[in-house]
């Protein structure tokens, strides 16, 4: 049996002791904020999350519909609005992005928002709209806010805003 | 760990020996078979690269005399429906450590009870190809004796990556899906499912 | 001797802890030590070459990154070459670099993965927590280039997406630089124990033979002492101009395939940074037809990458027209994962099942695709 190998094996592992010294890895989300290695916060702006339509721009082409490879986006008629706007099904998407890169209109947009938490399915068939981006340029630094579109069963749609299930802090 | 005084020891020494790789171009490969196997032509593609059509009663000897040249990695094997010409293409890849070149080998077999004589003797690599060939779209290969169930579990229809077997009405008929934008698919679908 | 012990029969999956990935094993157990192995794969068959068919060209990009979850680049990458040869594309010098630099950054991270998994198998738990801590900062690399952490949808036929922002460069060399101090830590942990000797000195070992004749394929291949690399037998992206080692080892066991990942870790972090300061100004993609009217001419054609696991190929085969004909999904696990298991795992205890599986970096969806 070499000493100085068995000295060295059983001095080395305190070297661990180091490791007490430095911060924890873990990032606790949404308590902290997540930041990349130079500290700048995520996700960016091209991160591909939920989707949001400018309705004064969309012209009702199609092409969104059309080039969607998991067959997620339906052209819907809404009662009192005179052109079919699309309708994205959550369970389908996959988040590739080509809708947005597609649109000849620049107005179908994938925004930065990865969170979004209800307790039925039918919240996650929706209608992409505008009042997203207007949330998203005032309240960017916070990830949890949640905004969506239904359609009613009179097929009007309806907005609704603000989390129910965390708050929005000042 | 394992002694070495199992009887599974003779399979440790099959295991033993140093590679060396040969280094012949690809057309004198190709040439060499051709002298061998009549029948058979070859013709140098636009990518450089060379791509022989043997009959598919020679593929055997084709297979060891390219592993002779030096030719012994079996990189894939590929099957190809050609539903309009009614027969299947077998595209054999083989690759050459030492020449650094790909070789395509094809052949055909015909739709109507496909089956084409095995390669595993020569290489070893093939035979979950062929396991896989066989499930997928049902060409037989005698002298294969793996030929067992590979993927698909409980499954009784026809060969699935077949041209004719139709998956989107498989789809529809198995499990209730709505198609939301039905001029982003292939033209023979069908009013009776979707939209 | 084996025929004294007791013989039972496990299935050993698809759910374990030591399994990476959905995958079973039907073993036959003569005592402690495996008589027969025979597997079970079809737990992720997502029937992938049936819906290329029915894609576009384009639309089938989105698809194909969900192949393979480790090391998801480079099925855009094989697929986009394929499509670009039958077309007759010419990529430009800056897309070349940039997927150089996304390819390269994959293979850390999947090797990073599969450091971990072979750490986990072993009982040795801090390896997979500090290697996939380090896998998330090159995950937020990825998504501040391509906007999504783990599949890119970047690379496609003609170029690449978009380009990349300013301070991009600056932030992978501050994550090179973290990754490059934690690797001598993770050798001192790891390879410097006993435990490690142990258990991975001469388990399941093969020669340059045995492996070429039964397909094996990448870090395996190199182990045994064969120094081929496809980056240098048919170099694609930007390799031809950037100077790296291939990595080999001569004892061909679980310890020299360990450890030839572990170098080509370093390697790789040598080839980014090469290609980061090298990299040239032009354009991005090259000019190709509108996504809706994508056509093909006729033709066929096999590209092969260098991915983290081995050889991965993708054989595509156009009839002229909007969809392609076939494609054929050719994955190193393929032949890693049920031919040369077979043939290796008699002879072994239970114990180190997972463990060759671990160190031959078997990864099962390319399996069943």
């Amino acid at each position: 049996m070499n000493m100085s190998n068995v000295v060295k094996r059983t001095v080395r592992p305190f070297r661990a002791l180091k490791f007490l010294g430095r911060k924890p890895h873990t990032v606790r989300i949404p308590h902290e904020q997540h930041n990349d290695i130079e500290g700048d916060p995520l996700p960016t702006e091209r991160y591909r999350g939920v989707h949001v339509n400018n309705w004064d721009e969309c012209i009702s082409c199609g092409l969104c519909a059309m080039v969607c490879p998991c067959d997620a986006i339906e052209m819907v008629q809404i009662e009192g609005e005179a052109k079919v706007r699309p309708e994205v099904s959550y369970g389908r998407c996959c988040f590739c992005g080509f809708c947005e890169d597609v649109c000849p209109k620049d107005s179908l947009h994938l925004t930065s928002n990865h969170t979004m938490l209800d307790t039925s399915y039918d919240t996650f068939v929706f209608l992409p709209t505008p009042m997203l981006r207007e949330f998203e340029k005032e309240y960017r630094v916070e990830p949890a806010l949640l905004c969506r579109a239904r359609k009613k069963d009179d097929g009007k749609a309806e907005i609704i805003v603000g989390d129910p299930y965390r708050k929005v802090t000042e | 760990m394992v002694e070495d005084s199992y009887d599974l020891t003779k399979r440790k020494d099959e295991r033993s020996g140093e590679y060396v790789p040969e280094d012949i171009p690809a057309e004198r490969a190709a040439d060499e078979v051709l002298k061998k196997v009549p029948g058979a032509e070859s013709r140098k593609r636009k990518d450089g690269r060379v791509e022989l059509n043997v009959p598919s009663t020679s593929i055997g000897s084709v297979m060891s005399e390219f592993k002779r040249m030096g030719y012994d990695h079996f990189v894939a094997l590929t099957c190809i429906d050609l539903i309009k010409e009614d027969m299947f293409e077998m595209v054999y890849h083989l690759w050459s450590y030492g020449a650094r070149t790909h070789v395509y080998v094809k052949t055909n077999i015909p739709r109507e009870d496909p089956s084409i004589e095995s390669v595993v003797e020569v290489f070893r690599t093939a035979v979950t190809y062929e396991r896989e060939i066989k499930e997928m779209f049902g060409v037989d290969f005698p002298g294969n004796q793996r030929l067992t169930q590979f993927i698909l579990e409980d499954w009784e229809g026809p060969p699935p990556m077949r041209k004719d077997f139709d998956s989107i009405r498989y789809v529809q008929d198995k499990f209730d899906i709505k198609v939301r934008n039905p001029k982003g698919l292939p033209p023979k679908w069908t009013k009776e499912g979707g939209k | 001797m084996m025929d004294d012990f007791k013989v039972t029969e496990i299935i050993f999956g698809p759910q374990h802890p030591g399994i990476h990935g959905n995958f079973g094993t039907r073993l036959e157990l003569r005592g402690d030590l495996v008589y027969r192995a025979r597997m079970v794969p079809g737990y992720l068959h997502r029937a992938f070459e049936k819906l290329m068919e029915q894609r576009t060209w384009m639309q089938n990009v989105a698809i194909v990154p969900r192949i393979c979850v480790p090391d998801p680049d480079v099925n855009e990458m094989a697929y986009s070459m394929a499509v670009e040869n039958i077309m007759g594309l010419e990529v430009p010098d800056r897309a070349n670099y940039i997927r150089t630099i996304i390819l390269e950054l994959s293979r850390i991270s999947a090797h990073l993965m599969g450091l971990g998994g072979i750490g986990g198998a072993i009982g040795l738990y801090t390896l997979p927590m500090w290697t996939n801590g380090d896998r998330d900062y090159i995950l937020d690399l990825f998504e501040e280039l391509t906007g999504g952490r783990v599949y890119h949808i970047f690379i496609w036929p003609g170029g690449v997406r978009w380009d990349i922002p300013d301070n991009w460069p600056r932030k992978v060399n501050k994550v090179l630089d973290h990754i490059e101090a934690r690797l001598p830590e993770y050798y001192s942990l790891f390879f410097e124990s006993k435990v490690t000797d142990a258990r991975l000195k001469g388990l399941a070992r093969f020669d340059s033979r045995w492996a070429v004749d039964h397909g094996v394929t990448g870090p395996n291949l190199r182990a045994t002492g064969l120094e081929v690399d496809i980056r240098r037998m048919e170099p694609y992206a930007a390799y031809e101009d950037i100077d790296f080692k291939v990595i080999t080892r001569k004892e061909g066991d679980g310890l020299a395939r360990t450890l030839v990942r572990w170098y080509e870790v370093r390697e790789s972090i040598r080839i980014i940074r090469q290609a980061v300061e090298d990299m040239p100004s032009g354009e991005i993609r090259a000019k190709t037809p509108p996504p809706l009217a994508f056509m093909v001419p006729p033709g066929d054609h096999f590209a092969r990458v260098e991915s983290s696991k081995g050889e991965y190929g993708y054989y595509v085969v156009s009839k002229g027209g909007k969809f392609p004909y076939r494609v054929h999904v050719r994955g190193p696990s393929f032949t890693h994962g049920i031919d040369v298991l077979e043939q290796i795992l008699p002879g072994n205890e239970i114990s180190d099942v997972a463990l060759i599986t671990g160190t031959l970096d078997v990864c099962p969806p390319d399996i069943d695709r």
